[in-house]
């Protein structure tokens, strides 16, 4: 059955050569005959790619598919689909061209020079899939930027003409219809460029993504070469960042880690990576290489790869020392790091700022928990929003009475641990900055209580590792003379408890931790009524003890 | 009586509690007892007699206390009314 596939494949992908060069004549003259050609071929292809699609289905519920089998058939799919795709608008061009009043208006404007690429991409499909040859596929996907490039410059010649005296409307704006659906193949060949080189990695990744990890493995001026490495996809991060492990698999030495994402959040990450680097060798990974954005706002970052675990992971799979001791480790670290770049200035972490920022998205999948407001008896729950907006001010006259350096998101699955060297690493430090400690405190507290588990045996674990982090920290603001660090704290836990709903999936939970939130602000907004000062509040660790 | 339904779950502290339950037995006094949320307000009117449950468990970790309080809907009393004939009469 694959070999049937296979070859239905490269006949499809040869009869959609054959459909564009009738497009590219039928544009140069319009012939009859060539355009009922065309439509026949263009059915033939759909029925090719129907087919296809038929015996790909066929294959995994009867005979079964191995993962790379598997991949290779959704991969094939997936390209089939595109093929069919190009071969709809070649007819839609015919379609278009058949509302030109002169049939040779096109000439000038040159479309052969959009099937010129469109061929030579097209021919490229049979043998990179064949040879497994990443970079004809990229060759293959490069050609989307020229068709681009070639429609803005024919979009622009059409809009001079149009703007010229006695132009020929109707057949610019025809002729600006058929560029328009040129440039739109362009996005399907580099799709299918895209899809090829997913077959071959058996990962998803974006041609741009591609070039960028071929050039950061070329600057990290080790023995690491594109062709022979392995990418696999590290999935479930939050940052909008696509992650990677890179190697060979011969050896760590060889392994790196492949960030590709937004150019400024990846530029301040490396710029944080080295002063961390600085202040504790060794604490987060090395820089690699940096590859800035080439064109648009992506960039790459190439990290030293650390074979560990996080603290998250050691927490939840039943090796208590081990989480206990990483979690020491972590909590002292960090209190020498607050120490050491301690400055006297106040710093605000603007809480309520960050949950409001915030709201528009938790409100998105739980309104009606933050909507909420009413009344028991004579008692008001009041509304979110005027709670928050209650507190805004109270919250900017108590800051932080100094600034230190703090990680930014202090998460358990951002602290790793490798129990045998017995030293631990930081990861994620795009958010670092000069700023109140507090924020990392209840990052870290949240990211402990927030896990979903229902063992009670690890949840009495997590229990006292928040319990283990609540009294160290508390202690280590005692001991900076952080007066008003409870208030800070409850500040900091309800904004971090409201926001982590946006990844919970169960409402139960959620309405948990918007509640949590609630009653902090409460807590505190009664304090405010009361006209005491924010350096008398205590948070007692009981809040935080409540099962979820 | 309205027929909606009424539901806040919240974190509370003993202090709260106790103004919570004060305001439920300021209802209970009186005679109505009242809660709103953004959508409707629900008045309750309990009846001269209700049946009423204190129930304390313990499971999985976790110690709950549960008051239950049920009384007839009007309605229900109304278009079902006891009977009249005394059963221990015959």
């Amino acid at each position: 059955m694959l070999t049937e596939i296979k070859g239905g494949f490269r006949i499809l992908a040869n009869e959609v050569i054959q459909a564009t060069a009738e497009a590219r004549d039928l544009l140069r003259t319009r012939d009859p005959k060539k355009s009922r050609d065309l439509y026949h071929r263009s059915a033939y292809i759909n029925t090719q790619v129907a087919l296809l699609q038929k015996q790909s289905m066929e294959l995994f519920l009867d005979k079964g598919a191995g993962y790379r089998e598997a991949l290779f058939i959704q991969g094939l799919s997936s390209i089939a689909s595109r093929l069919e795709r190009v071969s709809d608008i070649l007819l839609n061009l015919d379609r278009q061209a058949g509302y030109l009043s002169d049939p040779v208006f096109l000439k000038h404007l040159k479309v052969d020079d959009f099937f010129h690429e469109i061929l030579d991409a097209l021919a490229r499909v049979n043998p990179a899939l064949e040879k497994r040859d990443v970079s004809l596929a990229i060759r293959l996907g490069q050609v989307e930027e020229r068709l681009d490039s070639y429609y803005a410059e024919k979009f622009a010649q059409i809009i001079s003409e149009l703007s010229q005296p006695n132009p020929k409307s109707g057949d610019l704006v025809t002729a600006l219809m058929i560029v328009h659906y040129l440039e739109r193949i362009g996005d399907m060949l580099l799709e299918i460029g895209e899809k090829i080189i997913y077959i071959i990695m058996g990962e998803k990744i974006k041609l741009e993504q591609y070039k960028a990890l071929g050039a950061g493995l070329k600057a990290t001026g080790q023995r690491l070469e594109i062709g022979r490495m392995g990418f696999k996809s590290i999935w479930g991060g939050k940052s909008g960042c696509r992650i990677g492990v890179v190697g060979s698999g011969e050896s760590e030495e060889e392994t790196v880690l492949f960030k590709h994402g937004p150019a400024f959040k990846l530029t301040r990450e490396r710029e944080n990576l080295e002063l961390w680097q600085r202040l504790r060798p060794g604490l987060p990974p090395a820089v690699k290489a940096f590859i800035p954005a080439e064109i648009g706002s992506e960039a790459a970052l190439m990290l030293e790869y650390i074979p560990c675990r996080n603290l998250q992971s050691h927490f939840l799979e039943n090796d208590p020392e081990e989480a206990f001791r990483g979690l020491s480790l972590a909590l002292e670290t960090m209190a020498s790091i607050w120490r050491e770049t301690l400055k006297k200035v106040p710093s605000r972490a603007e809480f309520i700022r960050q949950t409001e920022n915030r709201l528009s998205e938790a409100k998105f999948l739980y309104p009606h928990l933050l909507k909420y407001h009413g009344a028991i008896g004579n008692l008001e729950i009041a509304p979110l929003p005027a709670l928050l907006a209650r507190l805004r001010d109270l919250e900017s006259q108590n800051p932080a009475p100094f600034s230190t350096l703090i990680h930014g998101d202090l998460n358990l699955s951002n602290i790793l641990f490798d129990p045998q060297a017995d030293r631990i690493y930081a990861l994620d430090l795009y958010r670092s900055r000069e700023n109140d400690y507090v924020q990392d405190v209840s990052v870290l507290l949240v990211s402990i209580l927030r896990l979903p588990v229902s063992n009670p045996k690890t949840r009495a674990r997590l229990t006292r590792a928040a319990y283990l982090a609540f009294n160290f920290a508390k202690k280590v603001a005692a001991s900076l003379g952080d007066d008003a660090y409870d208030a800070r704290l409850a500040f900091g836990l309800a904004r971090s408890f409201l926001t982590s709903t946006r990844f919970v999936l169960e409402e139960k939970i959620a309405a948990k931790f918007v509640a949590r939130a609630r009653y902090l602000w409460e807590k505190i907004d009664a304090f405010r009524l009361k006209g005491r000062a924010m350096e008398e509040f205590r948070l007692p660790w009981d809040i935080l003890n409540i099962p979820l | 009586m309205s027929k909606s339904n009424f539901r806040h779950s919240f974190v509370t502290d003993p202090e709260d509690v106790a103004r919570y339950l004060e305001s439920l037995i300021e209802g209970f006094r009186s005679g109505t007892l009242t809660f709103s949320s953004q959508h409707r307000k629900v008045l309750l009117e309990p009846a001269k007699a209700m049946d009423m449950s204190i129930e304390t468990s313990a499971r999985k970790g976790k110690i709950r206390l549960t008051l239950n309080f049920t009384w007839p809907e009007e309605e229900a009393s109304l278009t079902h009314p006891l009977p009249l004939e005394n059963p221990f009469d015959k």
